[in-house]
């Protein structure tokens, strides 16, 4: 693998005891478990403090998406793609109206998963099994494009081996994150992500610094663009263009509020204020990873013209082998940059997969399918189920290589875990909301979201029914049936 | 201390608000002035951003630990 990309002995050295590091908390995680059951595996013991949470938090936010993913976009769309900075704060304000309450009922009510909740609150089965396989459903998608960012990393870096590069870089990372995941559950997950978290920080400002060093100021960058058929990119958005940025706010802000993997750490915080405290220091985040990814695309656009199609995914790998080529102090801040976006993708990965095996397990496995199991052995059902997922998702990853761009993955997830609002956002403060108009409002938003996305319509373009999401125009009906339908059902 | 309050609607008009200034709907179309390589539209839709930040942080800091109703 060495001869696929352009790293040597040292950086080799360097990158393995990162993961040799992640692999001995895997082992620490299992050393320091205190019993064999769900609510230890997938949560810790509820034990979070402000650092670990903040840093879990982080590192699983900001992900391959947000790194590459937007980088990308930034390369196709120009400045336009602030947008990135915008939805990424909108996830921590979405937070606001549910997470300290969900924290208190949480505690109170003995939460493992964001199904518990569901149960808690509307005493549906039908909520919560729907609830449970659209969480699922966008898990695994947010899992594929995690493992596709694995493999994009190393085949931006590798050049002519790309190919080669793209399938180590998924087996392998994948194996990895499975190993220490399966081996440390929650406990692992956020001891690495603390190691990830931190590393990626650091890394996104040396990427920053480098950036200016080896391209100059950003003045020369905007100028060049400029004066090339892409000055266009420069200027202020188009209408249709501020239609999705309103969009993607909305869409991402409350999709990735409600990521299950990002509820579950809202459980396992120590307490009330410790959460409050670590979203208050996430709203100033998106301006040190999502802002320097978006000036890394405006780079890519002056630096590194004619790419399209998949291949904009690769911008930020293209640039940083062109600094690693040109300076060895560049070459020993790149292997840096690199483990911190390996770090971003892995954190986000494991993450989702954890939450995947707990839902599987808890919400699907012990209701449905065994109802009399122990807790050991639906511990270690989780941990199979996290196997065969992933499997799965590596070999899809593989096969789609060359289709799909990130951000489209990105949007068909959170037009399916919008739906969920109503249950979420608007069930925990409104005590008239009654389980059928809800249900009824979930399965009407996820027709019209999933029929508009993929159905033969020609006035959806590139995904978006007039610059909006579709799972917009079903979250709108998904709201208006479940609030009127509650409201008619309590005055008769 | 006055902040000790739970958040309530004016919190979600000030957010409106703040919206309408992060997104450039109101920027001249083709307007390609920019300082320090940033448009500068994009100076301000960051400057609306970070006062975006700065007011949740507030607010979740403010947010009551004796808070039973969320």
């Amino acid at each position: 693998m060495s001869d696929l990309l352009p790293f040597g002995p040292g950086a080799w050295i360097f990158i393995a005891l990162y993961v040799a590091s992640l692999l001995f908390l895997g082992w620490a995680g299992l050393a320091a478990r205190k019993e064999d059951t769900l609510q230890d595996f997938y949560l810790g013991g509820r034990g979070f403090g402000f650092i670990v949470l903040l840093l879990t938090l982080y590192a699983t936010q900001y992900s391959g998406n947000t790194l590459f993913g937007v980088a990308g976009a930034t390369y196709r769309f120009g400045f336009g793609w602030l947008i990135a900075v915008h939805y990424m704060l909108a996830v921590v304000v979405f937070y606001l109206t549910f997470a300290p309450k969900l924290h208190t009922l949480s505690r109170a009510r003995g939460y493992v998963t964001p199904v518990d909740y569901l149960e808690d609150r509307f005493h549906s089965r039908a909520i919560s099994l729907i609830g449970s396989i659209v969480m699922i459903i966008a898990l695994n998608n947010y899992l594929l494009a995690q493992l596709m960012s694995m493999g994009r990393a190393l085949q931006g870096l590798a050049g002519p081996y790309g190919d080669e590069a793209y399938n180590y870089g998924v087996i392998g990372l994948a194996l990895i994150m499975l190993i220490y995941g399966t081996l440390g559950g929650i406990r692992a997950i956020a001891w690495t992500d603390v190691i990830q978290g931190g590393v990626l920080m650091v890394g996104v400002f040396f990427l920053l610094a480098l950036l200016f060093d080896e391209f100059g100021p950003l003045s020369l960058a905007t100028e060049r663009i400029t004066a090339s058929p892409e000055a266009f990119k420069i200027s202020p958005p188009s209408p249709a263009m501020l239609r999705e940025w309103v969009s993607y706010v909305i869409v991402v802000g409350m999709g990735g509020a409600l990521y299950p993997h990002a509820i579950q750490r809202i459980y396992a915080a120590r307490s009330r204020r410790t959460l409050t405290r670590s979203l208050a220091t996430m709203a100033f985040l998106p301006f040190t990873t999502a802002l320097i990814a978006v000036i890394a695309g405006i780079y890519a656009l002056a630096y590194v013209p004619g790419l399209e199609g998949a291949a904009t995914d690769q911008v930020l790998a293209r640039l940083l082998r062109i600094i690693q080529e040109n300076s060895v102090l560049g070459y020993a801040v790149v292997v840096v940059i690199f483990s911190a976006v390996l770090a971003a993708l892995m954190s986000t990965a494991d993450s989702a997969m954890l939450a995947i095996s707990s839902m599987f397990t808890k919400d699907i496995y012990a209701v449905h399918v065994n109802p009399d199991a122990s807790q050991p052995e639906l511990t270690k059902i989780g941990k199979r189920c996290s196997w065969i997922v992933v499997g799965a998702l590596v070999v899809l990853a593989i096969l789609l290589k060359n289709q799909a761009s990130l951000i489209g993955l990105l949007d068909r997830k959170f037009d399916l875990l919008i739906q969920l609002v109503p249950a979420f956002m608007l069930g925990i403060h409104l005590p008239f909301l009654r389980k059928v108009p809800v249900l009824i409002g979930l399965v009407a938003g996820l027709v019209i979201a999933l029929g508009l996305a993929f159905g033969p319509f020609d006035f959806v373009v590139a995904g978006k029914v007039w610059g909006l999401h579709p799972g917009l125009y079903g979250l709108v009906v998904n709201v208006t049936i479940a609030i009127t339908g509650s409201a008619l059902r309590a005055r008769s | 201390m006055a902040a000790q309050r739970k958040p309530r609607g004016w919190v979600a008009i000030v957010y409106l608000g703040l919206l309408a200034l992060v997104i450039p709907w109101y920027w001249p179309p083709g307007d390609t002035r920019h300082a320090f390589g940033l448009p500068l539209w994009v100076i301000a839709t960051l400057a609306a951003l970070l006062v975006t930040s700065a007011f949740t942080a507030w607010v979740f800091l403010s947010w009551p630990e004796d808070d039973t109703d969320g």
